[in-house]
């Protein structure tokens, strides 16, 4: 995510964070925003919620910043807590008794609303929605959680495997069989989305 | 699973000419990649790849992969706007700058749990209450006061609630608001602003809607064992106003849980249900005896030349009908004796009336209504302080003090 230097400006963005420097904050949310609210956009395909999210973990990341230790990578650091709220929030949803969650059969509802959702989008933001798009965010969509976050952080946001280790808080070995298990589950969904078209 | 010629990574686009279909063109293309990498590899193979460095060619066959994987930039991605930090801003104003103490953060909770921990573990407060007339005995308990009637008692308790106790009742006083009937029968009168006060009676809870009510619960022994005594023992009758009676279920499915409003003049048990009217008759069916004893001296019937055995004491008794309705009083049948004074656990004494209107036929006393009897004591007794009297016609018993 970040190189070796970039990797040093943040833990003294870091340091002036914790001394209650509001502006390091600003410059280490203008440097982890996007990764964070696309994150939780390739999880939700929903704008709005996405940056409700992105502004709830950087609220949590304020509050928790006394707690930070520089022994790990900023961007993990933020990753852990962009990734732990998000699974708060899930299992919140879940115990409600009229949930939305992505994935079954509300998959195929949220994915046919993504193009829609995009019209709340910036125009400098505006991705077309293709069917190839469209085809990739329903199978992602339909994938267990625990394969999605692997996936997303894998392949959309590109961390590498020992990033990704560190934030779930699970083997190397584990994310690279999960990324695999995804990959594999999405192949399968979309040949038949395929044939399916061709059909 | 590999294809023999894999396809080297592409450009979106540039092999739409091959076929009409881009989105199949790139699925071939991803297909076999994939399978190289991961579907065509055994555990063990799979395993040894991950456990050694990607050499250059596979770290371009990964990229391929991967660029095939996003199939061509349809990563789904959007840009933060600037309103989420403006937002962010204004959250933060609010934020304190240094996070508050740990007591800070911690003291209304912690003194929270400790206001829970007197209420447990500090004894009860005694409730205030009244003895109004009749002998009752109030022993502490560790959750309030048991009340045990020897007599038809009544009490006052300091919130106005009076509790009138047949003899041989018992109950255990938790608070001004709630009581546990162990056995006997019990009239409450709660006035109005005491709506809510509860008396719980097996698995039965009466809770008054600012009532004058009865609840008669059978002693344990009079169950005969039966498979539901609480319920099955407990009657409730309301004279006025209306009480509402949960019966918890005997049964693993809740079957026969019951929540029911009795009204006025209605009497309800879980075994029978409701019926109208009969409600008065759950009040005690015997009258409240208060008793005296005379000054043996004053007795104007002793005479000097009377030896010691002539001699006798009196002792009044005063009957009083502190029911709702009139009852009436029968006298003994079959040449019984009336009253007994009990000298001991296993010794009485049968002592006859010497004024005895009830000896011509049964009386009838309205309520409040009140009549005397002057009983005839050997002289013997003259020096005690105090008399057991028990009438068994009636089923009282009653303690005469010297006066």
């Amino acid at each position: 995510m970040s190189s070796g230097n970039e990797d040093q400006n943040d833990q003294e963005l870091m340091a002036r964070i914790q001394a209650g420097d509001v502006r390091a904050f600003e410059m280490l949310y203008a440097r982890y925003a996007n990764p964070l609210v696309n994150f939780f956009y390739q999880m939700c395909f929903d704008r709005t919620a996405s940056e409700d999210h992105l502004q709830e973990t950087f609220m949590r990341v304020w509050r928790a910043r006394s707690t930070y230790r520089p022994i790990g990578k900023v961007s993990t650091w933020l990753f852990q807590i962009g990734k732990n709220y998000w699974f708060n929030e899930r299992e919140k949803q879940k115990r409600r008794p009229f949930h939305s969650v992505a994935g079954g059969d509300d998959a195929a509802e949220q994915f046919g609303q993504l193009a829609d959702r995009r019209g709340d989008a910036q125009p400098q933001d505006v991705v077309s929605a293709s069917e190839t798009e469209k085809a990739i965010a329903y199978a992602v969509s339909t994938l267990s959680e625990k394969l999605r976050v692997a996936f997303v952080m894998a392949r959309y946001q590109k961390l590498p495997y020992a990033e990704i280790s560190a934030i779930l808080d699970i083997p190397v070995g584990t994310v690279k069989s999960r990324v695999a298990l995804a990959e594999k589950t999405l192949r399968a969904l979309l040949r038949e989305h395929l044939e399916n078209n061709n059909g | 699973m590999i294809s023999e010629n894999p396809q080297p990574p592409r450009e979106h686009g540039d092999d739409a000419s091959e076929t009409t279909n881009p989105l199949h063109q790139d699925l071939v293309a991803l297909e076999d990649l994939v399978a190289l990498a991961l579907g065509a590899l055994s555990e063990a193979e799979s395993s040894a790849l991950q456990a050694r460095e990607l050499t250059a060619d596979e770290q371009a066959e990964r990229a391929a992969i991967e660029h095939h994987l996003a199939l061509h930039d349809a990563v789904p991605t959007i840009a933060a706007r600037p309103q989420t930090w403006r937002a962010l801003q204004e959250q933060l104003e609010h934020e304190p700058l240094e996070r508050p103490a740990l007591w800070r953060r911690f003291w209304m909770p912690l003194a929270a749990a400790a206001l829970v921990m007197l209420a447990v573990f500090l004894p009860p407060a005694r409730v205030a209450a009244q003895r109004l007339h009749g002998t009752v005995a109030r022993t502490k308990t560790d959750r309030g006061d048991r009340f045990t009637a020897r007599t038809v008692a009544r009490i006052r308790l300091d919130s106005g609630t009076v509790l009138t106790m047949d003899a041989d009742t018992q109950f255990e006083l938790l608070s001004n608001k709630r009581l546990v009937l162990g056995a006997g029968r019990l009239h409450v009168n709660a006035p109005p602003h005491e709506a809510g006060f509860v008396v719980e009676a097996g698995d039965v809870i009466v809770e008054t809607l600012g009532t004058v009510f009865s609840v008669e619960r059978a002693p344990a022994s009079a169950t005969g064992g039966s498979a539901t005594p609480n319920r099955a023992s407990t009657i409730v009758g309301v004279t006025r106003g209306s009480v509402r009676c949960t019966a918890f279920s005997t049964q693993p499915d809740g079957a026969d849980k019951a929540i029911v409003t009795v009204a006025e003049g209605q009497v309800w048990s879980a075994s029978d249900g409701l019926r109208q009217g009969g409600a008065n008759r759950l009040w005690f069916s015997r009258p409240t005896l208060v008793a005296r004893i005379q000054d043996v001296g004053s007795n104007p019937s002793n005479s000097a030349d009377m030896s010691d055995a002539e001699k006798f004491a009196t002792a009044t008794i005063t009957v009083t009908n502190h029911m709702p309705d009139s009852i009436t009083l029968a006298p003994p049948t079959g040449g019984e004796p009336f009253f007994f004074v009990r000298l001991g656990a296993d010794s009485s004494l049968p002592i006859e009336p010497s004024t005895n209107p009830l000896l011509t036929g049964p009386r009838t006393l309205a309520t409040g209504e009140s009549f005397q009897i002057t009983l005839r004591l050997p002289r013997s007794l003259r020096d005690r302080e105090a008399l057991l009297i028990a009438c068994p016609t009636w089923g009282v018993t009653t303690e005469a003090k010297r006066k």
